[in-house]
């Protein structure tokens, strides 16, 4: 009885909270923010439909996190509401018992969580399909599964969970605040689980307290022909995680229920009350006399200051004694754990934490969300302080202007931020000293951490104290406060691209150890300026709204706010600056530089095609040589190209028109032909131009075209500046730059159902494997003379393709000439830095490494991975083709390399890779360098044709033979580590549906499935028959002469030198999708008579193929599999390893080996796909 | 800051708060220095007007002057020279005395640290908190608390001090230390004192007025309204069953109970009967008179006299 009124109550009165209605309704308006993300997705990538299980459940993880601020604010209630009401010494002196008492007040926060979280999703999607009825397709059939499914695995669980979870801390701490901590850290664990355990599935799909990595992982998996019916079951890992949640919540329940106590609460703990105590022995004193004491008092702006600072000096120490206090140290430890993890390269390899590496992370979300959270909480518990301590009174009436009082509250709350600040440094310095890297750029954090982060977190501070003023409603305030930092990161997807609109943002700050940060930083200071003025006039907005006394309605308020206002020099000076600082923006955004949003970009993407679309047919001369003059100009970064162009008809007809692309980003002049033309169009918007020569081009006559290219810098755009051409580091690709021949499809838009909505044909991404067309055309395929001469600055080093054959002074400007000793493909990058140059020989090729000085951690290894490369690649496949080869350091934001023609470009921050602090015994650094100078032969002498599978010929033959190259220079351990490394791929969820690899196009596929098909092979056939059907591939095919080669051509090499009863192999890796699903299932060993053993293993065998749809077929196998067995001499010398003829189903093989065995293994090295890999060995159990 | 004698005047002042309840209704005071009581029940809208003079609220109508600030349009000016202890407030439990009493002084405009100090050193005292300094407020009792709001409101030589409902909850002792530390101050400033303890008027004040559903019901020195009661009170103790009776024939003004029976207080300008016997008035009469609306109420030529 006594407990239904408790509950009764409970429900009465959280639901007429309008708190609760107005944190339901901001969870309904973010998921539906969610479902329209998710509705365009469908709508342009395709995928589930929106009522499929998949969908339906991911939504609902978006809900349930959502969800959490609703949660927290019901349970924070709750829990706290009678301590807050001074009620609890009424509540716990009737005689409800504690269980009744507590499990009454948690069931009804539970029941309301749980109606209104259930609500959320079908109400979202209800009325969303009602408003987008028009695409009644993207939902699908409505599926009653999908929704109950969702429900009662995710939605239910997780509300109990999280209910219980926030009620246990807000009791433990007696802190209604405690259950936004609580909240805040489950969403950190459900969402950032993956970056702290850096992909460690089967730990995160654990860690996650809401499930959803589990449905991720499920989602991922599903094929094409499962994805809108496979169903959420409550099975396996989902199952696991719902069952240790609970566990904890109750665990943490069953803690706090024991610990709280209804009684009157003693806060501190016994010894602090021990020390307390001392002070009340009373000591008689006599009362002194009243006497009015006169003191110097003032009211002067000295006085304010002092005010100002001793009182924010005072709420400052409030703060970091109390429990929110220990925030602080939380953040860093937790950067501390985040960093290192987010910071590793590819396949985990660490990085060098420089200084900038660990500034890129500290401005990661996953880290800032947390300070953002800090800020929120502060600004209203400093704008609450004595309303929440009921000082308010007497606090209102002291003679104190409430300038003071809003500005020594914001001073605190900078006070803290700054804390937050240096303990990130110290948190970072402390990753790097871990890591062993002992160069402290204290300079550089200042900067960072307490110029720009610090000024961004004031900036959000200001708004914050803003929106708790404005409302004047503690809770409803955190929550637009976190909806407002949403709005930030979210603007441009609700269609808000310009900057000036997104409070706070900035056109980026992004900075290189060549070009440093300077030519950034004026953009930067000029939005933050304006950013500053509008904070400025946020302020004087809350001032003079400040929440004093009893009048604290906001009519009364703003009643009040217009005396004076116009007067307030700040005011003015605030609108000015905003004035002064929009203006500036918007005149470089939109005046000087052309501001476009993204719907406009791909209007002009769609209107290219429609235009110039039909042109794409007519048959253009090819380009067979291109001859720069080149002028980079680094100090007003700014340059100009001039080019010469040679055309040749190549074809059967004479050609009579020119079609001309000119580049976006450059402006394009003085375009000349050598032959008299009248140009028919010039489109300069969308970069098509069209000459008619009047005299036609005749098939193998050749006509110049010289024009002109300028790259010159107008201010900034809403994107920033354009980084092609800085002080130093500059570099441009000539797609990006020069004019290219005829129409490009490449700026075409791709995406198919946008395509649909602007009535675009369809437009498959690969071109077919049989397509002669693509076999045979040479655009983008086309071999060029080459020739450049480049001015630069006097102490900045040039490079371009080819040899260099002479460099010059002229006036205070270096020159360089370069001339490529044989044609090459028409891709390039010219490049200028103040680099240094490390230079070596191979054989007669020069080998030049251009780094930034600093940059000098991997110059041995690269030298290293070149020789080994070059040493490899001639003796196995042909000679290298140039005199030299150059590696170039640029500034590009990744961690990879570009392989152009003699020419290997790489990023400073794969200069960082410190190999030397991986501890799985390989050379990641090494192995990609190989990679990288792999494809100066595979796709500058085997170019491929454009058509499905040409990765296969590109990236997977580099890794092939890279791999070739580490087995080689260091050893087949380091190569066995490192295709370890690269297995873990497979540990990803991913679907098993797709195309064989033949018709490979995906990364997965090029850069891992390809590779390790190709060692298989190796390791079935032998390097060398391999490696010479590579060498007759490289032989029939010749850069620039049609028919360009297909993965069939490769195919047919393949199959040629690989023995008859072995293409079944051939046919799985490559022909079909095949998986082989091979588990050691026993094995057991008896000593014989002759000292030796007998060992008996059973092996579970199984082939399935599956299509690009998910349909699995198992295919009876009769397949040559390699058996291990491995005694204590451990794993590098087996007792036993052979390959065995296995069928399909259980097989049983003794074998006799001569020590004791400890373990077997089915194909134990991994050399056939097989998503399951643990379960290939077994230990082997001894018989008497 | 030079202590001059000031008034306090108010003039007209009316509030309606927004559910209808018309908390005050036309009320026009002049206060002059010295302990100044504002006698009322519960709801007569005492706390209003406190708060109203202490800048916390602001009436619908009328004008305050303290001297010649405007306490209405410059409530920064007021506030310079206001001491104001409120009838309900808390304290930061996990702050010490002597550290609150430092950051109000700082509030307050005492910026040398250490005048601070010697100030906080001497209000604690004077409060008797001294020994307590150390304490978190959180442990502190009512009468601790409130002692320590005296000291906060002390801060800085107030001429205005707003006392709402200071005694209530107080031990007797305390009670009597309280009141002694107000009639010290009372010498140099105006000192409001808000209260439905009718002793704590007779004890201090030389002024007081009697307030009740938001009107002042009467404005008076304590003795001379006292005075002019004589002969005018009578007293008679009864079974508490015959009292309807009595309150329909006579003018019943309070009743009280002693050992099980009961007093009862009537009014009358003869004596009543002779079961009644004269009193001696005291204040209690005076306010339980003016209550029942035999005194003072409304009489604007009797209100001249008494002034």
């Amino acid at each position: 009885m006594k407990f239904w009124e408790v509950y009764r109550f409970e429900l009465y009165y959280q639901l007429r909270r309008p708190s609760t209605w107005i944190y339901f309704l901001a969870v309904l308006g973010l998921v539906f923010l969610v479902i329209d993300e998710v509705v365009d997705y469908t709508r342009t990538v395709g995928g589930a439909l929106l009522h499929a299980p998949v969908t339906v459940a991911n939504i609902t993880g978006y809900s349930n996190k959502f969800g959490l601020l609703l949660l927290a604010m019901l349970a924070g209630n709750g829990a706290m509401r009678d301590i807050q009401a001074r009620m609890d010494p009424l509540m716990y002196t009737t005689s409800l018992s504690k269980s009744v008492y507590l499990g009454a007040r948690f069931l009804g926060t539970f029941t309301i969580a749980i109606v209104l979280m259930l609500m959320v999703v079908p109400l979202d999607m209800t009325i969303s399909s009602f408003a987008m009825n028009a695409e009644a397709e993207l939902y699908g059939l409505f599926n009653p599964v999908s929704y109950i499914n969702s429900a009662l695995f995710l939605t239910v669980p997780n509300v109990f969970v999280a209910t219980a979870v926030l009620y246990a801390m807000v009791l433990l701490s007696r802190q209604a605040m405690a259950a936004y901590l609580g909240a805040l850290l489950i969403f950190v664990l459900s969402t950032f689980n993956m970056d702290v355990l850096a992909e460690n599935w089967a730990l995160g799909k654990l860690v996650d307290p809401t499930g959803l990595t589990v449905v991720d992982e499920w989602r991922r998996a599903l094929t094409p022909n499962q994805i809108n019916t496979s169903v959420l079951r409550l099975e396996g890992s989902l199952l696991a995680n719902r069952a240790l949640w609970i566990c904890i919540s109750l665990l943490l329940g069953v803690v706090a229920y024991s610990r709280f106590q209804l009684s009157h609460h003693l806060p501190d703990s016994w010894w602090k009350r021990n020390i307390a105590n001392r002070y009340l022995v009373p000591v008689h004193t006599p009362t002194a006399p009243a006497k009015a004491v006169t003191f110097l008092r003032t009211f002067d702006y000295k006085t304010r200051l002092y005010q100002t600072r001793s009182l924010a000096y005072t709420f400052y120490q409030e703060i970091t004694k109390s429990p929110v206090g220990l925030a602080i140290p939380a953040i860093a430890v937790y950067a501390f754990i985040l960093i290192p993890n987010m910071s590793e390269g590819p396949l985990g390899v660490p990085i060098l934490p420089t200084t900038p590496r660990i500034i890129l992370f500290l401005n990661n979300a996953a880290l800032q969300i947390f300070v953002v959270m800090l800020i929120t909480l502060l600004a209203g518990q400093l704008i609450w302080r004595e309303r929440d301590s009921r000082l308010h009174e007497i606090f209102d009436a002291v003679p104190v202007p409430d300038g003071v009082l809003l500005w020594s509250k914001y001073l605190c709350l900078a006070l803290v931020l700054f804390t937050v600040q240096a303990a990130l440094l110290v948190a970072s310095i402390s990753i790097q000293l871990v890591a062993g890297y002992y160069q402290f750029e204290i300079g550089e954090y200042l900067q960072a951490l307490f110029g720009v982060q610090l000024l961004d977190q004031l900036l959000f501070a200001a708004v914050a104290m803003t929106i708790h003023t404005l409302v004047n409603q503690k809770y409803v305030g955190h929550l637009l406060v976190l909806l407002f930092y949403l709005y930030t990161l979210i603007a441009p997807r609700l269609g808000i691209e310009h900057n000036l609109f997104i409070f706070g943002s900035d056109p980026g700050l992004a900075g290189s150890v060549f070009y440093g940060q300077g030519s950034f930083l004026f953009p930067w200071l000029l939005f933050k300026l304006y950013w500053i003025a509008w904070a400025l006039l946020f302020m004087m907005i809350t001032q003079k709204l400040w929440v004093r006394g009893r009048e604290t309605t906001i009519k009364y308020r703003l009643r009040q706010s217009g005396k004076g206002l116009m007067q307030s020099p700040v005011l003015i000076g605030a609108i000015t600056l905003l004035m002064v600082t929009g203006t500036l923006i918007f005149y470089n955004t939109n005046i000087l530089n052309k501001y476009t949003t993204a719907e406009e970009r791909v209007e002009q993407q769609v209107l290219y095609e429609q235009l110039y679309g039909r042109y794409r047919a007519v048959p253009q001369p090819l380009l067979t040589s291109t001859r720069l003059q080149v002028e980079f100009y680094p100090d007003e970064r700014m340059a100009v190209v001039q080019g010469i162009y040679t055309l040749k008809n190549d074809s059967r007809k004479a050609i009579d028109s020119i079609h001309l692309a000119t580049a976006p980003v450059v402006e394009t002049r003085t375009i000349k032909f050598s032959r008299d033309n009248r140009a028919v169009l010039t489109d300069k918007k969308l970069g098509h131009h069209i000459y008619v020569l009047n005299q036609p081009l005749l098939p193998g006559d050749s006509v110049q075209v010289s024009y002109e290219v300028g790259s010159i810098p107008e201010g900034f755009s809403n994107r920033g500046i354009t980084t092609s051409v800085m002080n130093n580091g500059s570099y441009f690709r000539n797609s990006e730059w020069l004019p290219a021949i005829g129409y490009q499809p490449f700026r075409e838009l791709r995406n198919d159902r946008k395509r649909k909505d602007y009535d675009l044909p369809q437009r498959p991404e690969f071109r077919p494997l049989h397509d002669a067309e693509s076999i045979l055309s040479r655009t983008g395929r086309e071999q060029i003379q080459f020739e450049a001469t480049i001015g630069t600055a006097a102490d900045q080093i040039a490079v371009a393709p080819g040899t260099l054959t002479k460099s010059w002074k002229r006036g205070d400007r270096q020159y360089f000439r370069y001339v490529a000793d044989r044609p090459i493909q028409n891709m390039f990058h010219v490049y200028s830095a103040r680099y240094q140059v490390r230079k070596a020989r191979w054989q007669n090729v020069d080998i030049q490494i251009f780094h930034h000085p600093t940059s000098v951690l991997n110059l041995d290894r690269i030298e290293r991975g070149i020789k080994a490369s070059l040493d490899y690649y001639t003796r196995t496949l042909s000679p290298y083709p140039h005199r030299q080869l150059k590696f170039v350091e640029y500034p590009d934001p990744g961690t990879g390399g570009i392989s152009l023609p003699g020419t290997i470009g790489y990023s400073t921050n794969f200069a960082l890779l410190n190999p030397a602090n991986d501890t799985r015994g390989f050379d990641l650094l090494f192995a990609v360098v190989a990679h990288e100078v792999a494809h100066q032969w595979w796709g500058h002498q085997l170019v491929p044709a454009e058509v499905e599978g040409s990765a296969l010929l590109t990236e997977s033959l580099a890794w092939y033979s890279a791999l070739g190259v580490v087995e080689q220079a260091q050893g087949p351990e380091q190569l066995q580590n490192l295709l370890d490394a690269m297995r873990h791929e497979y540990l990803n969820p991913r679907s098993r549906a797709a195309v064989p690899l033949l018709k490979a196009r995906d990364s997965f596929q090029a850069y891992r499935k390809g590779p390790f098909a190709m060692y298989a092979l190796r390791e079935y056939v032998g390097e060398e028959p391999v490696n010479r059907a590579l060498r007759n591939l490289l032989t029939k095919f010749k850069p620039g002469v049609p028919p360009f080669a297909t993965s069939l051509d490769f195919y047919s090499e393949m199959k040629a030198v690989t023995p008859d009863p072995l293409h079944y192999l051939l046919k799985d890796l490559f022909e079909t999708n095949t998986f082989w699903e091979l588990v050691a299932k026993g094995a057991t060993a008896k000593p014989t008579a002759d000292g030796a053993w007998l060992v008996t293993m059973d092996l579970l065998a199984h082939k399935v193929q599956v299509d690009t749809t998910g349909v699995e077929t198992e295919v009876s196998m009769n397949d040559l599999i390699e058996v291990g067995i491995w005694g204590k001499s451990g794993m590098t010398k087996p007792l036993y390893l052979k390959k065995e003829k296995i069928r399909s189903g259980m097989n049983r093989l003794t074998i006799k080996v001569s020590e004791q065995p400890e373990e077997v293994g089915i194909d134990p090295r991994h050399l056939l796909i097989d998503t399951e890999m643990y379960d290939n060995s077994r230990q082997v159990v001894i018989e008497k | 800051m030079e202590h001059t004698q000031v008034h306090l005047t108010i003039r007209n002042v009316s509030k309606t708060y927004p559910n209808g309840v018309r908390a005050l209704n036309n009320i026009s005071l002049d206060i002059p220095p010295g302990m100044y009581g504002l006698l009322g029940p519960n709801g007569a809208g005492k706390s209003t007007l406190m708060r109203i003079l202490a800048t916390l609220q602001e009436p619908d109508e009328g004008q305050i002057l303290l001297g010649n600030v405007d306490v209405i349009k410059q409530k920064d000016e007021l506030r310079k020279t206001l001491g104001y202890l409120p009838q309900d407030f808390g304290l930061l439990r996990s702050v010490s005395a002597e550290k609150l009493l430092d950051h109000f002084a700082v509030l307050k405009g005492i910026i040398q640290r250490a005048s601070r100090k010697e100030v906080v050193e001497g209000l604690l005292k004077q409060v008797n908190l001294w020994d307590k300094r150390k304490q978190k407020l959180g442990g502190f009792s009512g009468g601790m608390r409130q002692r320590f709001g005296v000291a906060v409101a002390l801060l800085g030589n107030p001429k205005l001090m707003i006392v709402d409902e200071p005694t209530a909850g107080l031990d007797p002792a305390e009670r009597v230390r309280f009141l002694n530390l107000l009639s010290e101050l009372g010498e140099n400033s105006a000192i409001i004192l808000s209260t439905h303890i009718v002793e704590d008027v007779s004890e201090l004040c030389t002024r007081m007025a009697i307030i009740n559903k938001g009107e002042i019901l009467l404005e008076a020195q304590p003795l001379q309204a006292i005075r002019e009661l004589n002969g005018k009170i009578w007293r008679r103790l009864i079974e508490k069953a015959t009292l309807p009776e009595l309150e329909r024939t006579n003018n019943v003004i309070s009743t009280k109970l002693l050992s099980g029976r009961t007093i009862v207080h009537t009014y009358s300008q003869e004596a009543p009967g002779p079961d009644f016997e004269p009193v001696e008035p005291d204040l209690e009469d005076v306010y339980f008179s003016t209550m029942a609306g035999y005194y003072g109420a409304g009489q604007a030529s009797r209100k001249e006299v008494v002034l």
